[in-house]
């Protein structure tokens, strides 16, 4: 009875200000004059936020689009894959394999969209339920999402162990940077630009899907895509290097071909 | 009530901290538990070996409508699930079936359900689970035992392979397909229940079956049917992987399992892959014509045939490398896995599924690798893509595992000149600085 009493309380002025909403269509200047005016605090979160200090900006029509009920649009995934990488991108890709991404594929067509993204609203959350979180404009996702389902040891020993994961990922990366950076003095620059490509591919491919990974609790990029990816980069570093010494100690030419270079592969979809 | 809730969250984030860790004397489990520590996240793969029921945040026994209002407030996502599911609304005059029958009533004993608890109700479902056993690996009954008594597994640090857990999770909890707090069949009906742990490189299930033309009718179609009805003849325009995999809701998925996942070279003929063929014909049959069916059967045989005269070339080239001593580095050179304690005194490259390839993708030499990678990427892949109906990756398969035998023929050659090259000098080059230290690898060793 009482829950009635606040919810009645918080409905009324809600319908009636979004029968004042003005329809549309905005430009990106009238959408932040107006949310200013109306004393909020999101152009000022976006503004702080990857989104608002992006050059150039990503503005409110890129997820809104430009008219009202602006809000719904931008809480579904949609609107962030068509820039995070399309859906077989890496970032997408994490999300929509996890099993928060498969329940939000599943029933993206039976949730109420007008409802905030807070108080576990929606059985799963979406991009913006963690990066937005009750309507936050920054872009970065803290924990508190993650407390609307789950248990503070639950989100904290989660939280812990896959900062343990990260370290493990990034001391390979180390290591094969190490054994770079001694090598580097005994070879041409040509080799050295090689090895380098490696490790670019190794930061840039293998340690940000395990970050991904663990970001979005995909286990297959924690690890075929992430550990495992990183294991096989560095032994391939090693052995190019290891082929390098070998041939310049009996007087070979540059061998920077061998040890198994893998080509990119099919690593993600059809569409790729 | 917001004040109440705030403290609530105040003292259990507090607590949570000091909950999170896994006792002093925790141990794995399996073959080699007793040379591992579980990483505290383990708790929630595998609770009936690891979780430790809560003690310090919240005192008492509820009843579950106790339970539901108090979580209502501080984790008000399960609570709405669990409103959605049947359990909160079994019908026919059931009672409903509220937290305490899963977890426990007291608080500070409470656990997380094991299939079973799960199977203290649908038993029969949890007798079809636990009967997959029979059929081996792989399977989802074994999947759990599967991983912790691997090499790598006992051999890395826990915290690097927690997410093997998290997938191999399947054979521990029910939620792996029925997520919680709904627990819904229907959703496990379809085929994105799967893709969390059936995607990636060595099992690209959901691309294969979403390129087939089940798949592509799926997607276009498969919002609008109705999931609530069971897979059974009849009752949808083409299968999703539960369909097939799990013919008339049975739970278990290793009854017709001919190829084993296209891991290694089998006999597709023997009696019991003749009794399973007729299973397969079985489900085929449904909506196909039988000579269509065996058809079909035949031409992933010949798929995986074709796979494997380039998978055995590999591995001939290999055992020949080994033969001859031209690894580089040497299986001696490089670090052993503390379960293989006498590799310390003979070692030996594991090469090919029965020697251990499964653990052969560090530590190894490039080469071996790069085997690795064809007999675990490229080939599961073409024959998934041979599986599933999805021809154009079939061919593409093919070319890869050719590139990929090209690439160990040339490296072969390579390390064959370039030995012989030493060898005439004289000189060798130790690879011991480079590959038996390092950040990750000193990590590695010291942790066992």
């Amino acid at each position: 009875m009482r829950w009635l009493a606040v919810m009645v309380l918080v409905a009324v002025p809600a319908s009636a200000s979004a029968d004042a909403l003005p329809a549309g269509p905005f430009t990106e200047n009238e959408c932040r004059d107006c949310h200013i005016r109306e004393g909020e605090e999101i152009v000022a979160d976006w503004r702080a936020g990857a989104h608002g200090t992006a050059v150039p900006a990503v503005g409110c029509l890129a997820c809104h689009d430009d008219r009202h009920p602006a809000a719904p649009r931008a809480r579904r995934a949609k609107p962030c894959i068509a820039c995070h990488g399309g859906r077989h991108g890496d970032v997408a890709r994490s999300y929509l394999t996890s099993k928060h991404g498969v329940i939000t594929t599943l029933e993206t067509d039976r949730w109420d969209w007008s409802q905030p993204l807070a108080h576990g609203l929606y059985r799963a959350p979406t991009c913006a339920y963690c990066h937005n979180h009750a309507g936050g404009h920054g872009t970065a996702a803290g924990e508190d999402a993650c407390f609307d389902c789950h248990s503070p040891r639950f989100v904290t020993t989660h939280f812990e162990s896959g900062r343990r994961t990260l370290d493990i990922g990034g001391l390979k990366v180390r290591e094969a940077e190490a054994a770079v950076a001694e090598a580097t003095n005994a070879i041409g620059p040509e080799d050295a630009g090689r090895l380098s490509d490696k490790l670019g591919q190794m930061r840039e491919r293998s340690l940000t899907g395990l970050r991904l990974g663990i970001a979005h609790q995909a286990p297959d990029y924690v690890w075929w895509l992430g550990q495992a990816a990183l294991d096989g980069d560095l032994v391939r570093i090693k052995a190019a290097i290891s082929a390098l010494r070998r041939a310049a100690t009996v007087g070979r030419s540059k061998r920077a071909e061998t040890g198994a270079v893998r080509p990119a592969g099919r690593a993600t979809g059809p569409d790729d | 009530m917001t004040t109440r809730l705030a403290m609530l969250i105040a003292a259990a984030v507090a607590a949570g901290s000091a909950q999170a860790g896994m006792d002093e004397d925790a141990r794995g489990v399996g073959l080699y538990g007793d040379l591992w520590r579980p990483d505290p996240v383990h708790e929630y793969w595998d609770p009936g070996a690891y979780h430790r029921p809560e003690t310090e945040a919240v005192e008492g026994v509820f009843t579950g409508a106790e339970c539901v209002e108090c979580h209502a407030d501080v984790t008000p996502g399960i609570v709405n699930g669990w409103r959605d599911s049947r359990h909160a609304a079994p019908g026919d005059g059931a009672e409903p079936v509220t937290c305490a029958a899963c977890h426990g009533a007291d608080h500070r004993a409470l656990r997380f359900p094991t299939p079973t608890d799960c199977g203290a109700c649908h038993g029969e479902q949890h007798e079809q689970m636990l009967d997959e056993r029979r059929y081996g690996f792989p399977s989802h009954a074994l999947a759990m035992e599967r991983a912790v008594d691997t090499k790598h597994f006992v051999d890395k640090p826990k915290p690097e392979v927690t997410a093997c857990l998290a997938c191999h999770s399947v054979a521990t909890k029910c939620d792996s397909c029925h997520t919680r707090h709904r627990f819904d069949a229907a959703e496990a009906r379809r085929p994105e229940a799967c893709l969390t742990c059936h995607s990636g490189p060595p099992h690209p299930d959901d691309e294969t079956y979403f390129d087939s033309a089940h798949g592509r009718r799926y997607l276009a179609e498969g919002g609008t049917w109705d999931w609530s009805k069971p897979l059974v003849k009849g009752n949808y325009p083409v299968p999703s992987c539960a369909y097939c995999h799990m013919r008339e809701g049975r739970h278990q998925v290793a009854d017709k399992a001919i190829w084993k996942f296209g891991l290694r070279d089998v006999n597709p003929r023997t009696a019991e892959n003749t009794v399973k063929r007729r299973r397969w014909i079985a489900v085929c049959t449904d909506c196909h014509g039988e000579s269509e069916s065996v058809a079909w059967l035949r031409a992933l045989d010949n798929e995986r045939k074709r796979a494997w005269r380039l998978l055995d070339e590999a591995e001939d080239l290999l055992r020949d490398l080994r033969a001859d001593d031209l690894l580089y580095p040497a299986a001696g050179e490089r670090p052993p896995y503390p379960v293989d304690w006498w590799e310390r005194f003979w070692p030996r490259a594991r090469i090919g599924f029965h020697e251990g390839q499964a653990s052969a993708f560090y530590n190894v030499s490039g080469i071996e690798r790069r085997y690795f990678e064809m007999w675990y990427f490229e080939s599961l892949g073409a024959y998934k893509a041979a599986a599933h109906g999805a021809d154009a990756q079939v061919a593409a398969g093919h070319a890869d595992l050719r590139r990929a035998l090209d690439d160990i023929r040339r490296e072969a050659e390579a390390l064959r000149e370039l030995t012989a090259a030493e060898r005439a000098a004289g000189k060798r080059v130790d690879p011991a600085p480079l590959w038996r230290a390092g950040a990750y690898t000193d990590l590695n060793r010291e942790r066992n």
